[in-house]
């Protein structure tokens, strides 16, 4: 994850290689100080022109502030060691106050130290700076300020013949380094913690544009890899039918707005009526209930006299069975009892004994 | 056709009773009916002899004057033929139709017709054998005790 980033690591190794040309000067190549903390002082000046002093001054309250903040940082890494020591479970409140107290001086110490030191740079450029101009204009003095400046040259010249080869050095020494180093961080780090009381997880997700992302998903890909029938084998349909109310679901169908959509035209249309038709009058076997209407005598008159002819011939029966002294119920057990003779087509009704 | 659909004509408060052997009253009932066909079949009979006899003797064309014994003699044959002809050809007369009857044999079907018209014979020479069914527990008369037939109430057209 690192290693994926190049190129701000060699962004920062190179920042040592611009100092000739803003410092003008191969002189100031030696000294550590005017390095990042200068670029921080520059924009800091509000764009004016800085002094040799001004800078000077500026690096002196750069680098205090670093090293305040390094002795800092040093202090919070022993104090939060501090509670993992085996000896006790719990911190020594007198240690931890003890080692913040001795920090806290240790910094005023140095912001005080700092503080003075640019002060003395002050006093010093202000009382030796006048002097010492007219001092390097001195004829005895001139020929040992020109062979500083040749040493200075040739030095500067050698470092610029030598930079690519050192800088090469320095950026692989750089890519091998970095890595571990991160992964040495990362590995005291519970990013998990980190992710979870740092980040704001609900904002980040209201940032994202998830419409955006279903767009750019190939749902029918997805799909496509889904094996369906696998899918569908592993579940129990008769378990989810048996958890549906069949009953309440057909309750809410309203049937006649279905019945209303049904095109029953349509449907009779596609008969063959006429096919329908005939196939019912054979199966009923209408010409024959026509020829019985119509060839009967089964007007009214008739049938009245039919039923009146029944009638009488039951009182006729019960008369001679009066008179013969028969029982007309012992006569439903004789064997030779006048049956229907065999017409099922008639109804059975075991009618009286007549 | 013995699978399709029987959709019966007969009257609901008379289908009980259908398939049962008949009682005296509607059978004479029928005997009357058919007495009456006779009636007018002799009537009949007459006027074509009648006509006839016009036309062979003409202006001395004169009514004929039939006796008695040749009335009866030619109603008791054409009564016979004329229900040995019904029972064997639809089981009924036309005086049966009108009451509701069928003759049947102990199956329940049509007879034929040598038994058609012995039955006739004995019924016009005997008729007074139909009284037995009103006596006989089957409710048949003489002539069915001896030709193995019944009379049953029959509403509908269609016979066996």
């Amino acid at each position: 994850m690192v290693n994926d980033a190049p190129g701000g690591q060699d962004r920062d190794m190179s920042t040592p290689s611009h100092l000739p040309e803003w410092s003008g000067s191969g002189l100031d190549h030696g000294t550590p100080e005017p390095s990042p903390e200068v670029d921080a002082g520059a924009e800091a000046a509000d764009a004016a022109e800085p002094t040799g002093t001004a800078l000077l001054e500026q690096a002196v309250r750069v680098t205090t502030g670093l090293v305040a903040l390094g002795i800092a940082s040093v202090a919070e890494g022993v104090r939060r060691t501090l509670p993992a020591t085996p000896s006790t479970d719990e911190p020594s409140p007198e240690r931890v106050d003890a080692l913040g107290l001795a920090t806290g001086a240790l910094l005023g110490f140095t912001l005080l130290a700092g503080d003075r030191v640019a002060g003395a740079v002050r006093g010093v450029s202000r009382t030796v700076g006048p002097p010492a101009s007219w001092i390097a204009g001195v004829p005895p003095l001139g020929p040992a300020a020109g062979w500083v400046r040749t040493t200075a040259t040739s030095l500067d010249e050698r470092w610029r013949a030598s930079r690519p080869g050192t800088e090469a050095v320095a950026t692989a020494f750089a890519r091998e380094l970095v890595p571990q180093v991160i992964d040495a961080v990362l590995d005291q780090l519970d990013l998990t913690w980190l992710v979870a009381e740092r980040v704001d997880l609900d904002d980040l997700v209201a940032r994202v544009d998830i419409e955006r992302v279903v767009a750019r998903v190939d749902l029918d890909e997805v799909a496509s890899k889904i094996d369906v029938d696998a899918v569908v084998s592993r579940v129990d349909l008769d378990a989810i039918v048996k958890r549906i109310d069949l009953d309440a679901i057909v309750a809410r169908v309203d049937v006649d707005a279905v019945a209303r959509r049904i095109d029953v035209e349509g449907i009779i249309e596609r008969l063959d009526m006429a096919d329908l038709a005939r196939t019912v009058i054979e199966e009923i076997d209408l010409p024959e209930i026509i020829r019985q209407s119509t060839g009967s005598v089964a007007s009214e008159t008739v049938r009245g006299v039919r039923m009146q002819g029944i009638q009488a011939d039951e009182s006729v029966s019960k008369v001679v069975d009066r008179v013969l002294f028969r029982n007309r119920a012992s006569d439903a057990g004789d064997p030779d009892q006048p049956t229907t003779h065999g017409r099922p087509d008639q109804t059975g009704d075991p009618g009286p004994d007549v | 056709m013995s699978d399709r659909t029987q959709i019966s004509t007969v009257p609901g408060e008379a289908r009980r009773y259908q398939g049962l052997p008949a009682g005296l009253v509607t059978r004479v009932g029928a005997n009357v009916v058919d007495l009456l066909v006779l009636a007018v079949a002799l009537v009949v009979i007459y006027g074509g002899w009648a006509a006839v006899r016009l036309l062979i003797r003409g202006s001395e064309f004169d009514f004929p004057t039939p006796t008695f014994a040749t009335v009866y003699v030619v109603g008791a044959v054409v009564f016979t033929l004329y229900l040995a002809a019904s029972w064997a050809a639809t089981g009924r007369t036309y005086g049966a139709q009108v009451m509701g009857l069928r003759i049947v044999d102990r199956d329940g079907h049509r007879i034929g017709g040598l038994r058609a018209l012995a039955r006739s014979v004995l019924c016009v020479l005997f008729p007074i054998g139909l009284l037995w069914c009103a006596v006989s527990r089957e409710k048949r008369s003489l002539q069915d005790l001896i030709v193995r037939t019944s009379v049953i109430y029959d509403w509908a057209i269609r016979g066996r």
